[in-house]
């Protein structure tokens, strides 16, 4: 009995002083995203950011730093070298999938380690891919003969990008695609195929759902496939897109094989990265214990917050925002790493045209 | 549609939306002068502020700052030949030497009411197309790209000085300095040092991030300009007093060249139009046009006012073209439009396809705003002209701490590392001798601006088209004939120079070694890019080695003009050879030491400590002022660093003295 009390007291002592430890008040909170003003992730940052500052203990300010010193690699290692030690929290980290992907390839710039890193919050996203309308194609897996025997270009901003994802499945459905590479974004990856360059190509969701559906409605492109949504540990079909298969559906109706492998594994790897939990708010695995609740609680309570969601919702598509210590981990596993026969795989698969 | 357009009027005039307006102005304004920030920084310093706005006056705070950065950025390059930022590159070129003449004032007004018209032309246009403009813009494919691309290398010719394989030579070392970094179709590291230092090395790192714009800007254009104006000791003016009535000349010589300013307008909002060659270059493309057709341009680069004129009017006029694909596709035409986009995201409206059907008012409302802040911009910059104008009455000794300060943090600024300042003074060097020998400057700019647009759109046009097919679409058969056209043009004017260099009378270069080390250098340079590129895959490097053979094959003829020429031959130029014997110039390697001195100083304690430091010892040491003064200078620049540091959430790059010991801010 008074061991009982003596543990609730000891516990109750132990979050009142943890809760008074932990206080902004008065003080400035820095998102560091290493990409420039303006683009995808720093967009999503300046939302979150007030949603933040509005539920951290003390409402501190809340300031977003576009570190943009040797790109998206450069500003992560900056990230370890400067911050990779603090305790406070008072510095957190903002990635996306340009900073998993390289990672995973292996990239030999890169020189931080997530598993040094401590989750706080993550978004997710999808990615639709679509062909022009004078291919016939219809449906992905009735008309999968005429989309095979069709003239394929698809424009990519490089192998060890996001693009990844979009050239392995293309690969793995056994489409031969000339992918002409040096596109700046996915934008100039739209205007390709606008121009009918191109004729096969992805978009995020939000960009999806703004730029093409509106050419979808009017019978200029096809909608062919999704690369799904993670829904119960599985890469599933995509809520947002209930009519469009997923790519592991259409892998299975075109193959005949079951989505498993070292291929398929890879494959979820990258997607796990590039867009099931693409953007991730870390902490450095020095923070306090305090410190790492104070910021998973405030995640959590941003979950809540309907106008920090209405534009996270704008900016990256209906999906999950993975909070709570728990999911969080396992999320951020699948979304950097890869056991070494799918390593090896991606390895060889990168330096193959 | 009328309807529409007249209440989006009183919707921005009327209500707060205004007074937002104005406050994006006032900031556009700052942010336009202070080199190295354009509209790119400005609008990202917005961003926070914009979140949760209401979308009317958060589209009138934007479209008000980045409408009239392109006006006030002409105040740094008309005054100190630096520009403010990446759209008065060509301003530099004769407004800087009006200025000398002591006819700041004058440069300035005319570029102000040009870039009054060329803004308004662009909201006109805006206005006009953006309904009809789908078509237009999706029939510049890749292979009009490129075309346009090489179009704007054509351009070098014009632009050059008397020998233009010196031209050629430079544009090919604008182009190796535009590969450095990731290669566009194989991704590649390229020209980052890896073949020597491990792949973690600093140096590498800053390399493979690729150079930015603004560093290669400024250091080319600031760097030689400032280290000769410390030499001479004197004032930029020329004069000690400056000429009367300065904006209403300035008025009255846009007036005489309205053509041309509603040509280069036009030529503005068209390049601005399409996406993908982005807006870095159409200075340079319009200030050719003016020089070659214009009669008299003899006196382009010394101080004529067409040449600000042209420029002025573009650089204004390409922001309503770059609006159209931006609010039609999404999709960006230039830095400005792309932050932009972000803010109105942040603002809950969406820029894309569906917005002209149905959010034509927000669109209107942007023109507008568009319209609106630059009349505001250039009532205010025409009535500044004349008491900024003074600044180049004094004498440059004094001016030089404040701008060599300003300049190091506005290089800084670029991506925010060592490596801008450390690069940026290497360019910099460069371009004293560049300077010197008579090498062109601009080709180099010019070279660099469109590297990557180069490469990619020639590996991407391969991809896309057969080559018989890219012969059978007009557009690209017109950009050919305007390039060829561009081409003759250049030809004609180095044609003219020759002939007005033998007319007069021939200086004597005695001294030529300096000149062939430099070209061995270059050489160097040349054959240097082809052996660290060789190992990589065929499209990382065909690119470079191509443009480095070129290079050599110039040098050598350079080379060979020189062997066998003499020394009174044009090939030969050596700027120093015309001032030795004059007693009051200063030497050359103690200005450029000045210059750099404070970057050795950060090395122990601290970019920012060392700056206010910098700023104290010149003032009372170099330019002999008291040291109150001083003290009160350096304190002065103290507190503008650290409140830039505050608003832009910016840490200055840290010394040996800072790894020591833990220092508050801003000192650490």
């Amino acid at each position: 009995m008074f061991k009982k009390i003596l543990a609730t007291v000891v516990a109750s002592l132990i979050t009142i002083s943890s809760a008074l430890a932990v206080d902004y008040s008065g003080k400035t909170v820095t998102i560091w995203i290493p990409f420039k003003a303006g683009g995808g992730s720093d967009t999503w940052a300046r939302a979150i950011g007030p949603a933040f500052s509005k539920n951290l203990p003390g409402n501190p300010t809340v300031v977003v730093k576009n570190v943009t010193d040797g790109k998206a690699i450069g500003a992560s290692n900056k990230y370890f070298a400067e911050h990779g030690k603090d305790k406070d929290g008072s510095v957190v980290f903002g990635t996306s999938g340009s900073v998993q992907l390289p990672f995973i390839f292996k990239d030999e710039r890169v020189r931080y380690q997530y598993k040094n890193m401590v989750p706080i919050f993550a978004s997710g996203t999808g990615g639709v891919a679509y062909v022009r309308k004078d291919m016939g194609v219809t449906d992905i897996i009735k008309d999968f003969d005429k989309l095979k025997g069709s003239k394929l270009v698809y424009g990519s901003q490089g192998k060890t990008s996001l693009d990844a994802v979009p050239i392995l499945a293309f690969d793995m459905l056994g489409l031969d695609v000339n992918v002409v590479y040096g596109m700046k974004g996915r934008k100039a990856g739209r205007a390709a195929i606008l121009r009918g360059e191109t004729t096969i190509d992805y978009q995020t969701t939000a960009s999806y759902l703004k730029h093409v559906k509106p050419l979808v409605e009017k019978g200029e492109m096809v909608a062919v496939m999704t690369w799904g949504a993670p829904i119960d540990g599985k890469v599933a079909r995509d809520p947002n897109f209930p009519d469009l298969p997923s790519f592991p559906e259409v892998y299975e109706a075109v193959t005949g094989n079951k989505f498993k492998g070292t291929e398929a594994k890879s494959w979820t790897a990258l997607f796990y990265a590039g867009f099931a939990t693409q953007k991730y708010v870390m902490l450095p695995k020095s923070a306090k214990r305090d410190v790492v609740k104070a910021w998973q609680d405030a995640a959590a309570a941003i979950v809540n917050d309907p106008e920090a969601m209405k534009v996270l919702n704008k900016k990256l598509g209906k999906y999950d925002q993975v909070t709570g210590s728990k999911n969080l981990k396992s999320s951020l596993k699948k979304a950097t790493s890869v056991d070494s026969k799918s390593e090896k795989f991606l390895q060889e698969w990168k330096n193959t045209k | 549609m009328l309807e529409a357009l007249f209440s989006a009027l009183v919707t921005i005039v009327s209500g707060p939306s205004i007074l937002f307006l104005i406050l994006g102005v006032m900031l556009g304004l700052v942010v336009g002068v202070i080199p190295g920030f354009g509209g790119t920084v400005g609008l990202s310093l917005l961003l926070p502020f914009v979140f949760g706005m209401e979308p009317v006056s958060g589209i009138a705070m934007m479209m008000g700052l980045m409408s009239v950065v392109a006006t006030s950025d002409t105040f740094p390059a008309v005054l100190i030949g630096v520009p403010g930022s990446v759209s008065a590159q060509a301003t530099v070129m004769d407004g800087f030497p009006l200025a000398k003449k002591g006819q700041a004032a004058r440069a300035l007004s005319a570029a102000f009411f040009s870039s009054l018209f060329g803004g308004l032309f662009g909201a006109v246009l805006l206005t006009a197309v953006i309904q009809i403009a789908k078509p237009i813009i999706l029939a510049f494919g890749t292979g009009e790209m490129l075309m346009l691309a090489i179009f704007g290398i054509s351009v070098v010719g014009t632009l050059t000085g008397s020998s233009i394989f010196k031209g050629l030579v430079a544009a090919c070392l604008g182009m190796i300095i535009g590969c450095i970094g990731i290669s566009p179709a194989s991704s590649e590291y390229r020209l980052d040092f890896s073949t020597v230092l491990e792949v973690q090395n600093p140096i590498v790192m800053y390399l493979g991030g690729g150079i930015h714009l603004m560093v290669v800007a400024i250091s080319i254009f600031a760097f030689p300009e400032i280290v000769e104006l410390l030499r001479s000791n004197k004032a930029v003016s020329e004069k000690a007093e400056l000429e009367k009535s300065g904006w209403l000349i300035g008025l009255k010589d846009f007036l005489k060249n309205k053509f041309l300013v509603l040509r280069c307008s036009f030529i503005g909002s068209f390049i601005g139009l399409i996406p993908g060659i982005g807006g870095s270059c159409i200075d340079w493309i319009s200030y050719s046009h003016a020089k070659t057709t214009v009669k008299d341009n003899e006196n382009f680069g010394n101080g004529d006012i067409r040449g600000v004129i042209g420029p002025e009017s573009s650089s204004n006029s390409k922001e309503g073209g770059a609006l159209i694909p931006t609010l039609l596709f999404g999709i960006p035409g230039s830095g400005g439009t792309a932050i932009l986009m972000g803010g109105l995201i942040l603002l809950g409206v969406d820029p894309g396809i569906q917005m002209v059907d149905t959010q034509l008012d927000l669109i209107y409302t942007i023109i507008w705003s568009l319209a609106v802040a630059n009349i505001f911009g250039a009532i205010i910059c025409v009535a500044m002209a004349r008491p900024i104008s003074q600044l180049t009455t004094i004498n440059f000794t004094v001016l030089a701490p404040f701008l060599i300060s300003l300049i190091l943090f506005a290089i800084f600024n670029s991506t925010r590392s060592w490596g801008d300042l450390l690069f940026a003074t290497f360019i910099g060097v460069l371009a004293v001798f560049m300077k010197r020998f008579d090498y062109s400057r601009v080709a180099l700019m010019i070279g660099f601006v469109l590297s990557d647009s180069i490469e990619t759109y020639l590996y991407q046009t391969m991809q896309f088209y057969k080559f018989s097919e890219l012969f059978t679409r007009p557009i690209f058969l017109i950009l050919i004939l305007i390039s060829i056209f561009s081409i003759y043009s250049g030809i004609k004017i180095i044609n003219k120079k020759d002939e007005i260099a033998q007319s007069k009378s021939k200086t004597l270069n005695l001294k030529t070694i300096p000149q062939w080390i430099f070209l061995f250098i270059l050489t160097f340079l040349g054959i240097y890019t082809i052996l660290v590129t060789d190992h990589l895959q065929y499209l990382g490097k065909i690119f470079p080695i191509s443009v480095g053979i070129f290079m050599i094959t110039f040098c050598f003829i350079i080379g060979v003009q020189m062997y066998f020429g003499n020394t009174g031959a044009k090939v030969f130029h050596d700027a120093e050879n015309l001032v030795t014997g004059k007693r009051e110039i200063r030497n050359q390697w103690l200005t450029i030491f000045w210059f750099i001195s404070p970057l050795f100083l950060s090395i122990f304690i601290g970019f920012f400590v060392s700056i206010g430091f910098f700023v104290i010892i010149f003032l009372n040491k170099i330019a002999e002022k008291n040291k109150v003064f001083s003290i009160i200078s350096g304190i002065l620049v103290w507190i503008f660093l650290s409140l830039i540091s505050h608003f832009m959430v910016m840490d200055f790059p840290p010394g040996i003295l800072q790894s020591y010991t833990e220092l508050p801010w801003p000192l650490g």
